[in-house]
């Protein structure tokens, strides 16, 4: 493929240097490249190349010129060759480090758009893609971490999800939502890992009877979700066969496509769909849609295909020396707090607590050199922004830890109080309103000291978002913050919102209410009372979401009463934001989480366009056959385009020639000779043809093109 | 092959105690600087990372931080873009940058204690493994032009050079002058610039 190069200092492919990579793969990345050349160059509409690159990982910055790329990790699980890759491209291409997000992806911060392309093929090479880690479409597929060696699972889903993975991933059926979509698994029903209650689709491992034999499915929820207003998924189905989930998903998607709201960007999640029907009407069309569905060999395939890759470990199973623990009080506190036993004997999982779930390259690839000696070879992320390390034989347990000490790892408080999760805030996102990272960061430190006597509480989570769109997940903690606005006289304060009540156990299960508001620097000293209030007056075995309720509001706001924004002159430093020492001024702008709303029908115009243009350096070139193919290739994607705005799929596998003929021929909709010249080609096929032909039929496809553009705006 | 990612380090004593707080305010000012040829963006805060990138000032030509990374703590310069000419005329361009602004931050009030820099320790890393792998090749390319600079500097024969020998790191040589040298000597030859 031939690639516009209006910059000699970008990157380019450089002639086969990718030739390694599978062909579609590489074509994939190669037309990322030359739409954003055409972008670039004034050839293509920013909106459509907003929503193309976001579809592709990429994400504008609250910084101009930058970009944050999000790096799709199905069920966060990560090779230690891709930690290796993911460590020298976040040194090579960001800032050295890679942040692990509460969607158990990997993101980069600051990146030039002009590096993407050579990004995305260094992860092509070690199997990862950035396809679809942003945008509105399927959105990385999380399972809880401990899938596969937790205790309490019923089964291990991940097979399942692996398969649910792939299956979506650029699945024709998921191209044309009007917001993004979000699935998720859990192992099982009680512990939070999987947060399977606040997804598009959640599906909570269950053993169910068909045809009177007990096999493994799935209970599944649908239309849950945080942001401004969040939605508690509602239960769909309690039983549905594992092999069922492939194609039950597949008919969500369409449902969702075709009649989830696409103009309004803050009613377009699946959660308003499901609302606005009635989760009985939702599931009568789901069904019918399932029984329209032509059977698809790979519903079944991905999941045997998946079995095949399941983890093993490496060292044998020994017990751990008891005395070992009791010589070192680090190694007894983080074993303690950071390591788990797993349903295997003597085998734990031990997780790596990062703080803002940020890790170095070198502790990354590090961290991947000593997984090589003491696991099989693989990490999971979590959706606490931390990473799990399982099989970890519990012999070797004292050298591990050692080992993380010397990268500066070994950090105990997993799960507790300081592990706290943040969004990325006004650090980079558009949207952000306070400073959710610098605020985390803060709590971090101070939970050493003063607030070190509650730093090891387990019962307690705190999650923090700088804005409504609740990417910091405060809904669902105990203690959540949610960043806003308070004026006071001239000047305006950074605050947060105190939310309480919510919790992560069994799935995200309920969710916490606004209680008051306070200044975010007191955050620190709200979190510590609130914390200490409920050591102090818990009943026995009461949770924090009990004790919230059993106090009531009332009290609670007038525990924060002492928190109120003072005025400017009283306390100039609360018009500050967390380790922002200068004077807070509220900056946003538009965010991209929501994407650009670009119908199917324009993406694949956009195509056709770009495959015309290839068509047109084809025949400059003198490559006449290539030139024909292309332009015959434009021409099927823009009647493609065409009969999309007529409800026909992709997927369905429909009679191009036909449906065009009855739907815009026979009508008198499209210009007659244009699509004759339509039918004429595609009759002869990719047959080739000498310069005089080629010529032809790639001016016979711009005309055809130009036709179905005027088609759409009319439409 | 266009060289382009450079980073430069100086070395710096290691503080018993490590506050990079001061240079939230440093680096907060200095991006309001529109006029900067460093095309400043934003500052960036890992602080709370150990041994991680410090506090950070990112902007479209480089980045510039106080960096604690291995092998041990240091400023540091990764010049991103804006390189022309040879490979010892890119070389040296980055020494120049990275050095101007190694000296605006240690002219700073706020340049935080303790981390006082070691003249004569250096390391030069060149940051893209895709065009100069740690391999033969790239040492034949990068050693000469990089001595050429270094002599430039320090004086032919008055400094070591070691080579990264890991080959899956990026190349890179760090340099120990055998002769102690003050930040005098090196603005008499690479001359100053602005930020």
């Amino acid at each position: 493929m031939q690639r516009l190069q209006t910059d000699p200092s970008t990157p380019s492919t450089q002639g086969d240097r990718w030739a390694h990579l599978p062909v579609d793969v590489r074509d994939e990345i190669d037309i990322f490249e030359t739409e954003l050349r055409r972008v670039q160059s004034g050839q293509m509409s920013e909106k459509v190349f907003l929503e193309f690159r976001l579809r592709h990982g990429v994400y504008g910055q609250r910084q101009d010129g930058v970009q944050m790329l999000r790096i799709k990790i199905p069920l966060g699980i990560l090779t230690t060759r891709q930690m290796m890759t993911l460590a020298d491209l976040a040194e090579e291409y960001s800032d050295g480090i890679s942040h692990i997000t509460t969607r158990q992806d990997v993101q980069f911060h600051f990146v030039d758009i002009n590096d993407t392309p050579n990004i995305m093929r260094r992860l092509a090479e070690v199997g990862i893609t950035t396809r679809e880690a942003c945008g509105n479409v399927v959105r990385n597929v999380t399972t809880c971490p401990q899938a596969g060696v937790c205790p309490t699972q019923t089964f291990d889903p991940t097979p399942h999800a692996t398969a649910m993975a792939r299956f979506l991933l650029r699945h024709p059926d998921a191209q044309n939502f009007g917001r993004k979509f979000k699935v998720a698994y859990s192992g099982c029903a009680e512990e939070a890992c999987g947060l399977a209650a606040m997804h598009d689709i959640g599906a909570v491992a269950a053993r169910g009877v068909v045809d009177g034999k007990t096999t493994e499915g799935f209970r599944v929820f649908v239309g849950g979700g945080l942001g401004a207003l969040p939605y508690k998924a509602q239960l769909f189905s309690d039983f549905i066969p594992a092999e069922e989930m492939l194609p039950l998903a597949q008919a969500m998607s369409r449902v969702f496509a075709r009649l989830g709201e696409k103009q309004n960007r803050a009613k377009a999640r699946m959660k308003f769909l499901v609302g606005n029907l009635g989760i009985e009407e939702f599931r009568r069309l789901v069904d019918e849609e399932r029984g329209k569905l032509p059977e698809d060999e790979r519903w079944r395939d991905l999941i045997e295909e998946a079995r095949g890759s399941q983890e093993e470990p490496l060292r044998p199973a020994a017990p751990l020396v008891s005395e070992t623990a009791g010589k070192d009080p680090d190694f007894a506190r983080w074993l303690e707090t950071n390591v788990r036993p797993q349903r295997q004997n003597d085998y734990s999982m031990v997780e790596v607590f990062l703080p803002l779930g940020d890790i170095t390259s070198v502790q990354l690839r590090e961290l991947a050199r000593m997984c090589k000696r003491y696991v099989n070879d693989t990490i999971r992320t979590t959706v606490s922004q931390n990473l799990l390390i399982r099989w970890v034989s519990n012999a070797d347990l004292a050298s591990f830890h050692a080992d993380l000490k010397r990268i500066g790892l070994a950090s105990a408080g997993a799960g507790r109080l300081a592990d706290v999760t943040a969004c990325p805030g006004t650090d980079s996102c558009k949207l952000g309103i306070t400073s959710s990272r610098g605020l985390a960061a803060v709590l971090n430190t101070e939970l050493e000291d003063p607030m070190a006597d509650i730093a090891d509480r387990n019962d307690i989570k705190i999650k923090i978002s700088g804005c409504f769109n609740s990417c910091g997940q405060h809904h669902i903690a105990d203690i959540g913050f949610l960043g806003s606005v308070q004026r006071k006289g001239a000047y305006t304060a950074p605050v947060f919102q105190v939310v309480l009540g919510g919790t992560t156990r069994a799935n995200a299960s309920s969710y916490g209410m606004v209680t008051g508001k306070v200044p975010a620097r007191e955050v620190p000293r709200v979190a510590a009372k609130l914390t200490r209030l409920y050591v102090r007056e818990k009943s026995d075995g009461e949770d924090f979401q009990e004790f919230v309720a059993r106090l009531g509001k009332v009290r609670l706001k007038s525990e924060l009463e002492e928190f109120e924004l003072k005025s400017y002159d009283d306390a100039p430093e609360l018009y500050t934001d967390n380790r922002q020492n200068w004077q807070y001024h509220k900056e946003t702008g538009v965010g991209e989480c929501a994407g650009e709303v670009v119908d199917q029908a324009e993406f694949m115009l956009e195509e056709a366009d770009r495959l015309v243009f290839e068509a047109t350096l084809a025949l400059d070139d003198g490559r006449f056959d290539d030139a024909s193919k292309g332009a015959l290739k434009a021409t099927e994607r823009a009647a493609d385009a065409l009969l999309s705005t007529r409800g026909l799929l992709l997927s369905d596998h429909y009679d191009r020639i036909g449906e065009f003929r009855m739907l815009f021929y026979e009508t008198g909709q499209f210009h007659r000779p244009f699509a004759e010249n339509f039918f004429r080609a595609a009759e002869d096929g990719n047959a080739p043809g000498g310069p005089d032909e080629s010529r032809q039929r790639v001016e016979e496809a711009a005309l055809f093109l130009e036709q179905a553009q005027t088609v759409y705006s009319r439409a | 092959m266009d060289l382009q990612k450079v980073n430069v380090k100086l070395f710096t004593d290691a503080p018993e105690r490590i506050d990079l707080d001061p240079l939230l305010g440093v680096f907060a000012r200095w991006r309001e600087d529109a006029a900067s040829a460093a095309g400043w963006i934003d500052l960036a805060d890992y602080a709370h990372v150990t041994t991680g990138p410090g506090v950070m000032l990112i902007g479209t030509r480089g980045n510039l931080s106080l960096d604690l990374g291995q092998p041990g703590p240091g400023l540091l310069y990764a010049n991103k873009q804006g390189l022309a000419g040879s490979l010892e005329e890119r070389l040296w361009e980055c020494l120049r940058r990275a050095f101007g602004q190694f000296e605006a931050l240690l002219s700073e009030r706020e340049y935080p204690d303790g981390f006082s820099p070691r003249w004569g320790f250096w390391s030069l890393t060149i940051n893209d493994r895709l065009d100069f792998p740690n391999d033969r090749a790239t040492d034949a390319l990068i050693r000469p032009a990089s001595v050429q600079v270094w002599d430039r500097v320090f004086g032919a024969g008055s400094y070591t050079l070691l080579p990264e020998r890991d080959p899956t790191e990026r190349y890179g040589l760090t340099l120990h002058s055998d002769s102690p040298i003050g930040a005098e000597a090196i603005r008499k030859t690479i001359g100053t610039t602005s930020n």
